[in-house]
């Protein structure tokens, strides 16, 4: 058996890239270890939120399958933080878990490029500098001229349930073993990090009345570039809180948590703490909030958004019945914390190739991320440079001003994480301009071009930016006077004044901008994107042209056989790491672990003083 | 191995002063001067910081230049943090430009302006805002600019910007945090919101403030000025010598004798303030004179007090009724002085001034140097001039350009109601703006032009 690309695990990273690479009519396998599970979400049934909801748009501007699925499969849907602006929408969606991953499995499958194999890999080999093949836990060996590895929570997965620990990828199935040793072999340094989720609750068994009903909204906003039917909201969320007694019951058992009684050593995602962690780190604060939302239609059971816990079941029962509306809930599967193996990203290329072995790809959760979509965009990624790896095409890279996917992989690629990486609007210093609404101006033109779109949809596309266009420049010539806009809300003007010029005001809404210019208003989603664009382009402009300042200076070089002991200023510690790592670049200098802007300050002054120097020492300058 | 240059150059004053100092500084500074010394073996064994008495000969030539003292320092503990060397010679130009060409042929190379101190600072001997300060030191005419940059040199300032910037942080987290996990916890918003513009104003205020005590006190950058004005022949160029206590000006029974602006520096109390005498203002064809009028409106534009003289044997015009209009109606502040009493009694001109114009009369021309003309000028001034301490953070154009610019920021959020990203980018330019300031990030450019306004051999 030979492919041109092999895709190992069929979780939201490995779905992907088997998915894209398979666009470009190359022989793909998808291997994993149960086909049934393929697209399984292994914690919360969400897609999207803050930041992320903005990576499920970028991945399908891509050409991925995230977006489509959730919006086929979603239950029900909500634009965050929708009362500030647009800038920091974010979309997010309850899945019905069971339809999601059967949806995932028949997209999959409806591609005939990708073969599936199911097993376990348990070794990878190698030929010169580059990936040869994979063998299998049935002895199989499967070459491969590319292979993106995306083993999410597996590799010698363990499985804490208070103080007792099981081997586990996650519950219920088994974990992977012998790779992460395959992988080390070939010089690649592996970490560990842990994670973990909530219990799940019998929906039967809740009394609803005791807690908040959260509904969608009432006009879901599409995921997805290419749907065009309605959203429905299918289902509610429920919200309560956690109480003091709550909290006492933590405190109380925390010697019985493997979390704080030391047994798991490794770290875990700051930004999705454990319930555990909450409490002690955050303290009472009046209750924390949790949401109980549906695992699907067909199910009753229910996930408890915001309890993630590793403590005993019997102490799990007893935090579950205390909180309102839960006071006879019984518990379905309980919670459980995973430690599993990573292997740190600094040592991937921009492209999720590995730098040490040639045709191999890192995504997902190994790379030491966290959240379905951050896995998945990774995926589309690296299942890209894989296929023109494969292909002998130039790879697709993306920039900290292009994408979210951009700020990630070159976070996780110059930065590295200790701790499980999540995404979050404030990552992006262009947050302003990395917006939901204007991804598929962002990303689809660059996916079109590498051959990942059809030409059908890339024209559809333009069509709607056209259009845009157009009402953008109708704004910008049009004038509106003063008595076709005063007393028609807030603001008055004294002279006839441009409407592009009017929107910019953070109180003008474009519905009153069109009906003072008796225009008729686009479509909801064109509305949006020429708000944005209108309202924040001076902010826009501000941003880009300080990161083109900084960009200017991270590229400035250090010069050959610069010598970094003559650096007064800098930390002996700090001075031992410039001279292990030799960085050519500022930039380089900074992404070395540990060091600061204010140490790339010194240096880069250092730096033009030895310039400044030469200088000095040519002129002949009397006194 | 790279080698840091040694750099030479005269410490002191330029003009016939007693002594004369050279610095030196660098990896060499000791071996070059030991090679311009007589006692070289002195010099080699002196501990550091103490002084020695030398002859120094410059490399080639057996001849003395001058009897010498020399001190060294030994890395760090020196000014620049590298090994140096003072040498204090006779106070000769000539000497002292023989003793650093002398350094030179011994490996030093000129030192570009600023440069020890901008060496004290790259090697963490003091922050910018100390290297900032020593200049300000150097070049504070007042006793408050004095004080303040005093301030300023001992860190006496950074715990405010430390403040300042921690306040701005928590306000950055809180914005952050209510962006991110807006559905979460306990971000209850409008409470947060109104919490954090209630700490953005209370900044603004505060930043305002500082921007206004620097425009109170006058001291680095410039004088508090006064301008002597009137129509012409009345007596103003005579009341600017009699100031001045010198013979500065022309003056002459002939109007329209003074043509062109002239400024001195007096000192009121320990002051220093600037004195402008003017051309007398009247409607003329003569093009010299018209200029030369149209300078006396641009200086009482800028000035901080305005003279106004008249003489008492003339009839009021209405010339000099509307000048005066004018001025109080531009909220300038202004004394009269009634001159030529000798000729006239000045209760006819009184009425020229009215209530609101303190005057006072006088007769240049008899009765000279009379010490309460000087009382009631001071008197005048006094309030204008600020003598109150009144220590700012604010010492030089820089800070008070980025201080307007923090300004400029803080403003921008705090008009901002609903877009909490909008909010959150004001306040990552503040943040930005703050470690200028404390010069935790510093470009180039900003380097170079700070250390430009410092003199060679600082
Ligand atoms: C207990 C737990 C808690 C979590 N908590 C959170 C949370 O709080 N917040 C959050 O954002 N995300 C959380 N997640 C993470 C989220 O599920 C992952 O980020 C996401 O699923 C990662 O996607 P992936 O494609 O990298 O890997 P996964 O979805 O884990 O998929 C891995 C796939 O690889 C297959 N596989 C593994 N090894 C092999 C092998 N050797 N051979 C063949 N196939 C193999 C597996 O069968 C599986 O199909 C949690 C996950 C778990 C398990
Ligand atoms: N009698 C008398 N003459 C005075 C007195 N003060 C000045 N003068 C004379 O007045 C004439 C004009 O004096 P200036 O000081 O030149 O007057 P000015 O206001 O500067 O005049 P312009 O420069 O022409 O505007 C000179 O001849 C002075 O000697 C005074 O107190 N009494
Ligand atoms: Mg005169």
């Amino acid at each position: 058996m030979q492919f041109d690309v092999v895709v190992i695990g069929g979780g939201h990273a490995g779905i992907e890239a088997a998915w894209i690479a398979a666009q470009k009519k190359l022989a793909v396998l998808l291997v994993t270890n149960h086909i049934d599970l393929i697209g399984q979400m292994s914690c919360n049934p969400a897609i999207g939120g803050i930041a992320k909801g903005n990576i499920v748009r970028e991945i399908d501007a891509l050409g991925g399958l995230m977006g489509r699925a959730i919006d086929a499969f979603g239950i029900h849907f909500k634009m965050l933080n929708s009362s500030k602006g647009a800038a920091v929408w974010g979309n997010r969606a309850q899945a019905d878990k069971q339809r999601y991953r059967n949806g995932i499995q028949k997209m999959l499958m409806a591609q005939k490029r990708i073969c599936f194999l199911q097993g376990m890999v348990v070794a990878l080999n190698t030929k010169g500098e580059s990936i040869y093949s994979i063998i299998m836990d049935s002895g199989v060996e499967v070459r491969a001229k590319t292979v993106v590895l995306a083993m999410g929570t597996f590799l010698n997965g363990l499985c804490h349930i208070g103080l007792s620990s099981f081997a586990g990828g996650r519950c219920g199935e088994p974990p992977s073993c012998g790779l992460t040793k395959s992988i080390a072999e070939l010089g690649i340094k592996s970490g560990r990090l842990k994670t973990g989720t909530p219990p799940r609750i019998d929906g039967r068994t809740v009394n609803f009345s005791k807690m908040q009903a959260q509904e969608g909204d009432a006009e879901p906003w599409p995921f997805s570039f290419a749907t065009e039917h309605k959203l429905k909201n299918r289902a509610v969320c429920w919200i309560t809180k956690t109480n003091s007694t709550t909290h006492a019951i933590i405190r109380d058992n925390l010697d019985r948590s493997p979390l704080y009684s030391g047994k798991i050593k490794s770290s875990g995602p700051k930004y999705c703490p454990s319930i555990e962690d909450k409490v002690i780190r955050f303290g009472d604060r009046g209750g924390h909030t949790l949401f109980l939302e549906p695992e699907g239609l067909d199910t009753s059971e229910m996930y408890l958004n915001g309890l993630s816990t590793s403590l005993p079941f019997d102490v799990q029962e007893k935090l579950v019945n205390s909180i309102a509306g839960l006071e006879r809930a019984k518990i379905v599967r309980p919670g459980y914390a995973i430690e599993y193996d990573f292997f740190q990203p600094l040592q991937l290329k921009p492209t999720l190739e590995s730098k040490k072995v040639k045709n191999l790809f890192f995504a997902g959760q190994i790379n030491g991320t966290s959240g379905y979509e951050e896995a998945a965009g990774q995926g589309v990624l690296a299942g890209i440079n894989a296929a023109q790896n494969a292909l002998g095409e130039e790879g697709l890279m993306l920039s900290r001003d292009e994408a979210y996917i951009g700020v990630l992989i070159d976070d996780l690629t110059t930065k590295g994480t200790e701790e499980p990486y999540r995404m979050f609007t404030s990552r992006a210093e262009h947050r302003l301009l990395l917006r939901q609404d204007n991804c598929d101006e962002r990303l689809l033109p660059k996916a079109y071009n590498k051959g990942y779109i059809s030409r059908a949809f890339y024209q559809k596309r333009r069509k709607v930016w056209e259009k845009e266009k157009r009402e953008l420049s109708h704004l910008a010539k049009t004038n509106i006077k003063p008595k076709a806009w005063n007393n028609s809300g807030p603001g008055s003007i004294k002279i006839p004044t441009r409407s592009s010029v009017l929107l910019k005001r953070p109180e003008v809404t474009i519905g009153r901008i069109y009906r003072a210019i008796k225009r008729k208003l686009p479509n909801r989603e064109t509305c949006l994107r020429i708000e944005a664009n209108i309202k924040y382009e001076g902010f826009i402009e501000i941003e880009r042209a300080e990161y083109d300042k900084l960009k200017k200076l991270e590229n400035q070089a250090i010069p050959f056989g610069f010598d970094f002991n003559e650096v007064a200023g800098l930390l002996n510690e700090t001075k031992k790491k410039f001279l292990a790592n030799k960085p050519a670049t500022l930039k380089a200098a900074l992404s070395i672990p540990g060091v600061t802007p204010a140490d790339i300050s010194v240096l880069m002054i250092h730096i033009a003083k030895e310039q400044k120097f030469k200088n000095v020492s040519r002129e002949t300058v009397g006194l | 191995m790279k080698v840091v240059p040694t750099i030479a150059a005269l410490a002191s004053g330029q003009v016939g002063a007693a002594l004369a100092v050279i610095r030196v500084s660098g990896p060499l500074a000791w071996c070059a001067a030991a090679a311009c010394l007589d006692k070289k073996e002195a010099f080699s064994r002196a501990a550091p910081r103490t002084v020695g008495l030398y002859f120094f000969k410059a490399p080639g030539n057996d001849a003395r230049l001058d009897q010498v003292t020399a001190i060294k320092y030994r890395a760090p503990a020196s000014f620049t943090g590298e090994d140096m060397v003072e040498i204090f010679c006779h106070g000769s130009m000539l000497i002292a430009r023989k003793i650093v060409a002398g350094l030179y042929k011994c490996g030093c190379i000129p030192a570009a302006r600023g440069e020890f101190s901008r060496r004290a600072f790259l090697n963490n001997k003091i922050s910018l805002l100390q290297a900032e300060a020593v200049n300000e030191i150097i070049l504070s005419k007042t006793e408050d600019s004095l004080k303040n940059a005093l301030v300023q040199y001992r860190g006496g300032y950074v715990p405010v910007l430390n403040r300042w910037k921690q306040e701005l942080k928590e306000i950055l987290e809180k914005l952050e945090g209510s962006i991110e996990f807006s559905e979460e916890d306990d971000f209850s918003k409008a409470n947060i919101n109104r919490l954090l513009f209630n700490k953005i104003n209370k900044l603004q205020q505060e930043i305002k403030q500082e921007i206004n005590k620097k425009t109170l006190i006058h001291g680095v950058d410039n004088n508090f000025a006064i301008a002597i004005i009137g129509v012409p022949n009345v007596g103003k160029s005579s009341l600017f010598n009699e100031l001045l206590q010198f013979e500065r000006a022309i003056v002459h029974h002939k109007a329209g004798t003074t043509r062109d602006t002239i400024s001195e520096t007096i000192y009121l109390d320990n002051i220093p303030v600037t004195l402008i005498d003017t051309a007398g203002i009247t409607c003329t064809k003569n093009a010299v004179e018209k200029i030369g009028i149209q300078r006396t409106k641009n200086i009482i534009k800028c000035a901080d007090l305005v003279i106004m003289v008249t003489s008492a044997n003339t009839k009021t015009t209405k010339q000099e009724a509307t000048i005066i209009d004018d001025i109080i109606k531009a909220g300038i502040p202004i004394i009269g002085i009634i001159n030529k009493t000798d000729l006239c009694s000045p209760k006819d001109k009184a009425g020229l001034f009215g209530e609101k114009v303190p005057c006072f009369s006088v007769s240049l021309k008899t009765k000279p140097i009379d010490i309460r003309l000087f009382r009631f000028i001071l008197k005048f001034s006094k309030p204008y001039i600020q003598k109150e301490f009144v220590p700012s953070i604010i010492q030089n154009s820089r800070h008070e350009h980025i201080a307007r610019k923090l300004l400029e920021e803080l403003t921008g959020a705090h008009k901002e109601k609903k877009r909490e990203e909008v909010v959150a980018f004001y306040i990552k330019n503040a943040l930005e703006l703050i470690a200028e300031f404390l010069g935790t990030t510093t470009s180039q450019e900003v380097l170079d032009s700070i250390f430009q306004k410092f003199c060679i051999g600082k």
